[in-house]
């Protein structure tokens, strides 16, 4: 059975499609069809932190959304604790998701402005069946102890507390039914630094504590590194590279990796006169993504490395070989360093018949 | 709320003393003299360029609409100069016809026409708050790059407000540090990076991921199960009902001796030029 292929993996996401229809141009012509992910397959281990980069619009978001089944895929399967998530039946899938749980990125939309704290962080137990008002409590205290609150600020509301006292209580109810998965969609972007690195650190905390994992999703690549153990990097709903984070971020190999990583401020003063001529002539009118899919490569359109092959045949995922062989590759991550490109940075690509 | 201040947007319930110099004190200046300086002689891009825009009303007319104010010019002279300046950021008329409205353009390209407004009028300075923090690291790269040249080639001087402190390194010579409501440091970028003396900027520093390449910190081996923790400042920005007599910083700092709660410190130079607001800054080599 597929169950027991799966079965020592958290979340397993295979080949998952999801389309979504455009509005039709004109009355009678055909709608398009746009394909927020094509194709994205990962594997979250129990207790690993898994990040997921990409632009606005590649896709992250909408692969949140399906692993926390709030929408379905067209076609591939995510298995979470080896169940596929999309053929369970309502009250099954209201059971498995008290494993599953979600932050999110502003922590003034995601918190009820009428509810009490302990209204908020006690929400999810109702997963649970019945539970008596005392264990109630109780779990409301120790949930709000573990993200370094007081119990005591169960009776206040929201706007009592800043912002990163609020993703603590988000983080509060996402603990509260001792999830084994966490989904975290750009969980510190609304903060400033300071506040960031504490609850960056409060969530390494709890995965230690609790053996929790994380699917991290973020746009802060400087962040994604210093979370996450494996990473994938996702364009136009495709991933174009994955594999553990160091290597992965030392060695990247698709050029759309390589510009993400040029593209962050690092905070030296002696590259403010670095060559900026070739960014700054903006590339926006290629930006656009493409509706159809199937076509060649996605990045085509920007990537300076483009062949006449790369727009005619889109290039798969391949193990990539790194010469000399790294550190990195002899570790047992359970990873391979893969990317999807016909020109990668500065290693061979096997083709599947080298070791 | 610096920048508010200086272009003379604080709210009514608000006060400012001092002086604000740009040729003459704007703290003084009666309001319709105000308007004739505020998106002529400065112009402002801000974070949200959604909000920062009508979104009733073409792009080219939003351009065109501070010169037929400023430069009294015709509503076709203003468009036609108008999209001159749209063609400069980045979005010529062939592919970004002049009536389209801002929801028909991506976040990069919104910002690229709240850029148009703030330049178009030729001014001597740009306030730039938080320009990016909306948008993607590539398109932040884009933007930036955008404001930096068009700094060179126009002459004007730019006020960057941001909290990304790469994107200080990046594009800044002067930079200062503010704590609640006080300069903490101040001097030439290159210099404040290479001698961190305030607390707080040490702090915010140290809490981004990766900082020990730029503290000269032996860095630390980092296993693969488990990463360090990041470094951060305790405590929060207190509330301005919440602060103290003496140094605004004291009851998060790690340094904080007797005097710290009772005494505001003052700026004490270190080299020429760089400053910094403390009783107990770190050498150097510290």
């Amino acid at each position: 059975m597929k169950q027991e292929k799966s079965a020592n993996s958290l979340l397993k996401i295979r080949e998952v499609v999801r389309e979504y229809i455009l509005p039709r141009r004109r009355l009678f012509t055909l709608p398009e069809h746009f394909r927020a992910l094509d194709g994205v397959s990962l594997t979250v281990n129990p207790g690993e932190c898994f990040g997921i980069v990409g632009e606005s619009g590649c896709g992250k978001s909408t692969l949140a959304r399906t692993v926390m089944a709030l929408e379905s895929p067209q076609s591939g399967e995510v298995y979470f604790q080896g169940q596929i998530l999309h053929s369970l039946k309502a009250e099954d899938l209201r059971r498995v998701r008290s494993g599953l749980q979600m932050i999110f990125q502003d922590p003034y939309g995601s918190l009820d402005p009428r509810q009490s704290v302990g209204q908020i962080v006690s929400e999810p137990l109702s997963l649970l069946g019945k539970v008596t008002l005392k264990k109630r409590q109780e779990l409301v205290a120790e949930a709000l102890e573990n993200v370094g609150l007081s119990p005591i600020e169960a009776n206040k509301f929201p706007h009592e507390f800043s912002g990163g006292q609020r993703q603590r209580i988000a983080i509060a109810r996402a603990l509260i039914t001792r999830p084994a998965l966490i989904v975290a969609d750009e969980p510190v972007s609304a903060l400033d630094v300071s506040v960031q690195a504490q609850v960056l650190n409060l969530m390494m905390d709890l995965r230690d504590q609790y053996g929790l994992a994380y699917l991290f999703i973020s746009h802060d690549l400087s962040i994604v590194r210093h979370m996450t153990t494996k990473v994938v990097v996702m364009y136009a709903g495709k991933i174009v590279e994955k594999g553990p984070t160091e290597s992965l971020f030392d060695h990247a190999q698709h050029p759309y990796t390589r510009a993400l990583l040029s593209a962050v401020p690092r905070p030296d003063p002696s590259r403010k006169h670095k060559n900026r001529s070739k960014i700054s002539r903006p590339d926006i009118f290629n930006t656009t993504l493409e509706t159809k899919s199937g076509v060649g490569c996605t990045y085509a359109s920007r990537c300076p490395l483009v062949e006449e092959k790369c727009r005619k045949k889109s290039p798969s995922l391949q193990k990539i070989q790194m010469t000399p062989p790294t550190v990195l590759e002899k570790k047992a991550l359970g990873i391979a360093h893969q990317v999807a490109c016909y020109n990668p940075f500065d290693s061979v690509v096997s083709n599947g018949h080298t070791a | 709320m610096m920048a508010f201040t200086i272009m003379g947007l604080l709210p009514e319930n608000m006060t400012a003393s001092g002086e604000v110099l740009f040729g003459s004190n704007l703290l003084r200046l009666p309001e319709k003299e105000l308007c004739q300086i505020r998106g002529n002689r400065m112009g402002m891009v801000f974070q949200e360029p959604m909000t920062a825009l009508n979104p009733v009303l073409p792009i080219g007319f939003q351009v065109a609409e501070s010169l037929r104010l400023h430069k009294s010019l015709s509503l076709h002279e203003a468009q036609n100069q108008a999209s001159k300046v749209l063609d400069r950021v980045g979005l010529p008329a062939k592919n970004f016809s002049r009536s389209l409205y801002p929801h028909q353009l991506s976040g990069g390209q919104r910002q690229r026409v709240v850029i148009a407004i703030a330049i178009v009028c030729e001014p001597e300075l740009i306030i730039a708050d938080e320009p990016t923090t909306a948008l993607d690291v590539t398109i932040q790269e884009q933007i930036l790059a955008l404001i930096s040249e068009l700094v060179l080639e126009r002459n004007m001087a730019l006020i960057l407000i941001t909290h990304d402190l790469g994107v200080v390194a990046e594009n800044t010579d002067q930079m200062l540090v503010m704590y609640a409501g006080r300069i903490v440091e101040r001097g030439p970028t290159q210099k404040v990076f290479r001698h961190l003396a305030h607390p707080y900027t040490r702090g915010l520093f140290a809490s981004i991921p990766d900082s020990e390449k730029f503290l000269n910190e032996p860095s630390q081996q980092l296993k693969y199960s488990r990463k360090k923790r990041l470094s951060t400042i305790p405590g929060r920005v207190p509330e301005f009902w919440e602060r103290s007599k003496g140094c605004s910083f004291a009851d998060r700092c790690s340094r904080t001796q007797g005097k710290c709660s009772s005494l505001v410190p003052d700026e004490i130079q270190f080299y020429t030029g760089h400053y910094t607001t403390c009783f107990f800054p770190y050498e150097q080599n510290e």
